[in-house]
């Protein structure tokens, strides 16, 4: 196992450059470049233009330019952006960091739970009226036209019925005193969800050694909600808990839209795999045993049928870094998929590059992580 | 006892049988058999584009001919009818579906856009598939150092901006769907495709047929292709379903972000709805013929395809039939 | 106890009066630092936080776009002083930053200087640059404390007038030891760049509060702004007055002040804050105006016919239309054939229906325009231009017949030669053949895509086609603004012909620039290489103009020629349209160039609807 990591790690440093440079001249490939913008200024002559040219450095031929940024690369700078001249790359990917994540994992969650609880359910009910319907609604909510359905919930819920914010991640009315900025908050109310996902973790595997039934229910139950409780609790002690209702009160329509729009892809992985699950014997013994239904479909079936699901989950974890240019336009949320297109229409190398290399390594970070999880929960599988 | 036909004629004969088999299989389920009338009922709209400008000059234009030569009010990418005072307008006798912002006539424009769809979706999608196949066979069969580098290929094209590279090539040679199809097929080909065919590949590789066909003498290219590549040709061809569904889609979005040059299509029909203003607050619902058609043929053509994909997927894989 | 509650009624009767205006922003600022947004990262939404914070010598007044003093307390003396050309300018002496000190001339000199200064010894680029050109802007000099002198190589409306007199000035207390430290370190430009300015004096009314990365900026008014209760007042007949009742402050100029009233403008601020919301899709903003979130919606474009049409019938919204400052057009190659037989130009010219392409084609979202400064300049726009367009006013038939007249008297050949009927054209041209005998096979249109703007793509389909119908052997190739600017400039001149706009400021020196000879190197405005001499003869005139009256009759001569020439065929603009809440806010007035956002949505005089 150690030495198929080592190989992974090896390769991944050597696929980080190639990726590097493939994109470094793609960018260089794009007809104009980042000067561009200057030529429509009327005030603007050539010789200011040349000096604003140096200032970026473009007055280096692109080989030269190629190597120095490498160089920085290699010692981990990612650079100055042209187009927030003069912040570096690097600050501008922690601003709005945290504001993707949050958003794109809990929509990554809430998306894969509820795939994995229908798909457990339609794959035991095959063929029944909620299979097929549950089934083709999830398909054409999966094929249809994202942004349209963004928009849509956006009228329905923000104008019609005015029970959610309209867009933005926060309401300026509100913030207007705070004496901290929203970056605080995205990052304590990402430590409350970590620190309540290692709980729930940890309370598992304690409850897995557990005798009794009752204990193990005790045990998840305790946890849970005992950490939920401490967390609110702390928040609203700390006074900021108004804050972080506001932005969660605005979280709550991009992640609506996108989990009707992705469940199916769970769901359907969930219920195939299920149904193959299902065929086995022990299930047969299991139902023959006189066990519950619910029991056997949850405890044996559904639990054997996660791997797949489970790897998915990693792996698209791995892209939520990447947040999404769409989901971001649409309800005002500016993270990295927006800054990503930003960068791509303004042509502003470094930005985007580092972009793009801070995705890849997530991705190719989870991708790993998704190949060993699956030798650890699948013993068939050798590497 | 001596086999008295030819070889082919019983091949023939078993693969009209299996064909058989499959259809009965296919006819049950419904949404699969849904999924391929609504395909079918695409193609034919798409088929008969040119008849449409016909039919509306004979029974709209029939006194006016001068006008209709002029402004050519059914061409789908300069068409302007000057008979209406203000554009974009509800469905009329007219202009069935309405017409657009600049005064094009939708019905045309979508008719005009489904064969180059379904070419788009198609042409992608085989090519990915062709391309994902072999690779996914090969990297199986040779495994080592070819496997690694596919496989890390696969991740880099999966990690690859292909809105960037799209954007480049949009920006110089123009764009039809046809070549836009070609370069997603490609990029698709290289990427996840070849992991799930690599993975099954696998399994036909563990096979004694195959150490059989080895022993015996059969070059590498030959066990490949005669024998790896039928046995996962099924799944492939299910993949294909679902890569038509993302080609189109693809396309949509790009031409809904305004990202590729795309002279008309599906999604440019969105496209020109949003850039004019029309998709916001009470305009979505007073202005529904602007997206509201393109985007039906976008989700009907793109979940049929899906729904005949999860159709054949429960004959090809025997273990998720019904038993 | 007693004092608290009274404190407490007050501060809630202030807050009840205490009115916040939110307006929408559709990008995000760059940079709220003067340095960088006056050099590298200009964007228009930077300005429109950045522009009411500073103050300037002289400036623009409303609606009119007069040439008034704003710092300065009178028009600037002009005489010429060895091979040096001193421009005097007296500094008012009311006015105060909002950290109490006085404004006085060492802020001008220090500034001035600064600026050029860094200009050449560290290269800042950008509007500086633009603002104090080195050839022409030799120093500044302080006389006494409310006294400037600014000395030019020569007199310029351009440099003088509209460049150096007219840029911001920053405060020297503040700044200086500043630009001091950052010289020192060894990237001197960025670390000015990355100065927070919190803190920064400023001149303006509203003062910086907070900025919330990707959500909004807050500015708050002063209640101690020095201009506060100012009047403006323009006459009918030109003059301009100026008066600050609590100063004592008062100017007039260019006529008698008195008369009939064209307009007058007290000055506020009569807000007590505004916040500018960051929405990053248009949809997103206009919902928000719809529901009352916010009061105007800045857009540098303008809205779209689709939001213009829903805010309509919306209550309490009130859209304005304005002309704008730009114009988009088509240039030629003049460096190749055949472009460069004037026939050619301008039977293309000929085929272009404007007034049906904006008209019918683009349901009056264009309105045409035939000459380089647009007609919403109304002072500097000459009106003839439009008539001496090559098939003004003429039918479809009777364009198509003038340019294949005028093709044919160039020498043109066809192997099938058109026929026009009536509108029509009953046989279509076909294979052109040029003077010398070559045959065209294809000229190429570069034009932006549907994506980028579909009005001009729109425009280039239908060229297209008129084209081809005489022979004219056109190709619109939709592609990418990129692709046009690397063809244009990068390669260079690597066209037949081409499409873009052009958005201007006030005073037209592109008029020059744009087509002066000596401009036609690779990377430089003039793009079609035109060569006119007697053009450059009087372009060099108008660039040195001294007085705004000469330099008119200069331009509107230059505007002629051109006409005459075509090196430009400019096309269309769009009206910029906005719209605001009636119920929130009201303006002063909803009638100038290029809208409110051109003058930033004018906060010191935007008034909270009761």
């Amino acid at each position: 196992m150690l030495k198929f990591l080592g190989k992974r790690v090896v390769q991944i440093v050597i696929l980080l450059f190639i990726y590097v440079t493939v994109v470094y001249w793609l960018i260089e490939a794009m007809p104009g470049s980042f000067m561009d913008q200057y030529l429509m200024n009327p005030k603007l002559t050539p010789e200011i233009r040349e000096n604003l040219k140096r200032q970026f450095g473009f007055d280096k031929p692109p080989h030269v330019r190629y190597l120095l940024y490498l160089r920085n690369f290699v010692m981990l700078d990612l650079g100055v952006s042209f187009s927030y001249f003069p912040r570096k790359v690097t600050s501008i990917i922690a601003e709005r960091l945290p504001r993707t994540v949050f958003l794109f994992v809990t929509s990554t969650l809430v998306s894969y739970t509820l795939g994995y609880s229908l798909g457990k359910r339609t794959a035991w009910r095959r063929g029944k009226i909620l299979d097929k319907t549950v089934t083709m609604v999830g398909i054409v909510f999966w094929t249809i036209f994202l942004p349209l359905l963004a928009i849509f919930n956006i009228w329905l819920f923000g104008v019609i019925l005015k029970i959610l914010p309209l867009n933005q991640f926060i309401d300026p009315n509100l913030w207007r005193f705070a004496p901290f900025s929203a970056q605080y908050i995205f990052v304590r109310l990402l430590l409350s969800g970590l620190t309540f996902l290692l709980v729930m973790l940890v309370s598992l595997m304690i409850a897995q050694k557990m005798k009794t039934v009752g204990a193990k229910r005790l045990t998840i139950y305790v946890s849970s909600i005992g950490t939920l409780l401490i967390l609110i609790v702390s928040w609203i002690l700390s006074g900021h808990s108004a804050y972080a209702w506001d932005i969660i009160k605005h979280m709550v329509l991009p992640v609506l839209t996108l989990t009707l729009y992705s469940f199916a892809g769970s769901m359907l992985v969930m219920r195939d795999t299920m149904l193959d699950v299902i065929r086995e014997d022990y299930i047969t013994t299991a139902k023959a045993k006189g066990l519950p239904d619910n029991v056997v479909r949850d405890k044996h079936a559904a639990r054997n049928a996660l791997l797949p699901l489970v790897t998915n989950f990693v792996i698209s974890l791995g892209f939520t870094v990447g947040g999404g240019i769409i989901t971001e336009t649409m309800f005002s949320w500016p993270g990295i998929g927006r800054a990503y297109l930003e960068a791509l229409n303004t042509q502003d190398t470094p930005l985007l590059i580092g972009l793009l290399v801070f995705t890849g390594i997530f991705v190719l970070i989870a991708h790993l992580v998704a190949d060993v999880l699956y030798a650890v929960l699948d013993p068939r599988i050798r590497y | 006892m001596v086999v008295a036909e030819p070889l082919w004629k019983i091949r023939l004969k078993l693969w009209i049988r299996s064909l058989r088999t499959g259809w009965e299989l296919f006819k049950e389920k419904k949404l699969a058999l849904l999924g391929l009338g609504v395909i079918i009922f695409f193609a034919i709209f798409g088929l008969l584009y040119p008849l449409y400008p016909v039919i509306m000059r004979n029974l709209f234009w029939k006194d006016d001919p001068l006008t209709y030569q002029t402004f050519a009010p059914y061409d789908p990418i300069i068409g302007f009818d000057p008979d209406i005072v203000s554009h974009p307008s509800p469905p009329s006798l007219r202009h069935p579906l309405g017409t657009d912002p600049l005064g094009r006539d939708i019905l045309s424009m979508i008719m005009y856009s489904t064969p180059r769809e379904f070419v788009l979706g198609i042409t992608a999608a085989l090519i990915t598939v062709i391309i994902g196949t072999i690779i996914g066979a090969s990297a199986a069969y040779y495994g080592g150092v070819i496997d690694t580098f596919f496989m890390r290929l696969a991740d880099i094209v999966m990690l690859f901006p292909s809105l960037a590279l799209l954007m480049v090539l949009s920006a110089f040679i123009e764009l039809t769907l046809f070549r836009l199809a070609l370069i997603m097929g490609v990029l698709a080909g290289f990427g996840s495709i070849t992991l799930v065919l690599k993975a099954q590949a696998l399994t036909v590789k563990v096979r004694p047929f195959i150490d059989a066909a080895k022993s015996t003498g059969a070059s590498d290219a030959y066990i490949i292709f005669r024998h790896i590549i039928p046995n996962i040709l099924p799944l492939s061809f299910l993949y294909m379903m679902f890569n038509v569904t993302g080609a189109i889609f693809t396309e949509a979005v790009l031409s809904f972000l305004g990202l590729a040059n795309i002279r008309m299509s599906w999604g440019v029909i969105i496209q020109m709805a949003e850039s004019s203003g029309y998709l916001m607050g009470a305009s979505i619902g007073t202005y529904w013929w602007l997206w509201l058609p393109a985007g039906v043929c976008i989700t009907l053509l793109c979940s049929s395809f899906y729904f005949l994909g999860r159709g054949l997927e429960e004959i090809v894989n025997p273990r998720l039939r019904k038993r | 106890m007693r004092k608290l509650l009274v404190l407490a009624s007050i501060l809630v009767v202030l807050s009840v009066f205490a009115v916040t205006i939110n307006w929408a922003f559709l990008q995000e600022p760059k940079t709220l630092n003067p340095w960088n947004h006056y050099g590298p990262n200009a964007t228009v939404w930077n300005s429109y936080i950045l522009d009411p914070r500073y103050g300037s010598l002289y400036g623009y007044s409303d609606v009119r776009f007069d040439w008034i003093p704003s710092l300065a307390s009178d028009l600037p003396k002009i005489e010429q002083e060895g091979n040096l050309w001193a421009y005097t300018v007296p500094l008012r002496k009311d006015v105060f930053w909002s950290d109490g000190t006085q404004f006085t001339a060492d802020d001008v000199v220090w500034t001035m200087n600064i600026v050029l200064k860094l200009i050449k010894e560290y290269g800042l680029g950008g509007n500086w640059a633009s603002m104090i050109d080195p050839d022409y802007f030799v120093k500044a000099e302080k006389i006494d404390d409310f006294t400037v002198k600014v000395y030019f190589t020569q007199p310029s409306l351009a440099k003088a007038n509209f460049g150096a007199l007219m840029m911001p000035i920053l405060q020297k207390k503040f700044w200086e030891p500043k630009v001091e430290e950052a010289l020192k370190t060894g990237a001197p430009l960025q670390t000015l760049y990355n100065y927070d300015i919190e803190d920064e004096p400023i001149i303006g009314a509203f003062a910086f509060k907070r900025w919330e990365k990707g959500a909004f900026v807050e500015v708050a008014a002063r209640p101690d702004y020095f201009d506060k209760g100012s009047v403006l007042t323009l006459y009918k007949n030109g003059a301009v007055q100026i008066s600050n009742p609590k100063t004592g402050f008062e100017w007039s100029g260019y006529g008698e002040p008195a008369g009939e009233k064209e307009l007058e403008l007290v000055t506020g601020p009569y807000v007590d804050g505004i916040i500018y919301r960051m929405y990053l899709n248009r949809a997103a903003a206009i919902t928000a105006l719809i529901n009352g979130d916010v009061s105007f919606v800045f857009n540098p474009l303008g809205l779209v016919r689709g939001e213009a049409d829903q805010l309509a019938r919306v209550q309490n919204v009130k859209v304005i239309s304005n002309t704008t400052n730009g114009f988009r057009y088509f240039a030629f190659n003049l460096r190749r054939y055949p472009m460069s037989i004037k026939e050619f130009r301008k039977a293309i010219a000929a085929l272009i229906d404007r007034e049906f392409l904006c008209n019918r084609v683009l349901g009056g979202q264009a309105f045409p325009q035939y000459g380089v400064v647009p007609v919403g300049n109304a002072f500097w726009a000459n009106p003839k231009v439009a008539e001496l367009s090559p098939g003004y006013g003429k039918s479809m038939g009777e364009r198509y017949q003038l340019a294949i007249d005028l093709l044919k008297q160039a020498g043109f050949k066809w192997v099938v030669e058109p026929k026009v009927e009536g509108n029509a054209v009953v046989r279509q041209g076909r294979g052109l053949i040029a003077p010398n005998g070559q045959r065209i096979e294809q000229i190429e249109m570069l034009a932006p895509g549907t994506g980028y703007d579909p009005m001009r793509a729109t425009m280039a389909l239908y060229i297209e086609r008129w084209a081809n119908e005489i022979g004219i052997p056109i190709k619109a190739n939709l592609v990418d603004f990129n692709y046009i600017v690397q063809r244009v400039w990068d390669e260079p001149f690597n066209f037949d012909i081409y499409m873009l706009g052009w958005s201007l400021g006030y005073y037209p020196d592109h008029i020059a620039d744009f087509f002066h000879s000596k401009r036609a190197g690779v990377g430089d405005f003039n793009t079609p290489g035109y060569n006119n001499p007697e053009f450059d003869k009087l372009a060099d005139e108008f660039l040195a103009a001294a007085d705004i009256e000469t330099a008119r009759k200069l331009a509107f001569k230059l505007q002629e020629i051109l006409a005459e020439d075509l090196p430009y065929v400019v096309l269309f603009d769009s009206p910029i349209i906005e719209a605001y809440r009636t119920d929130q806010i009201i303006f002063p007035y909803e009638q100038t160039l290029s809208g409110l956002q051109y003058v930033s949505g004018v906060p010191t005089l935007v008034k909270a609807a009761q």
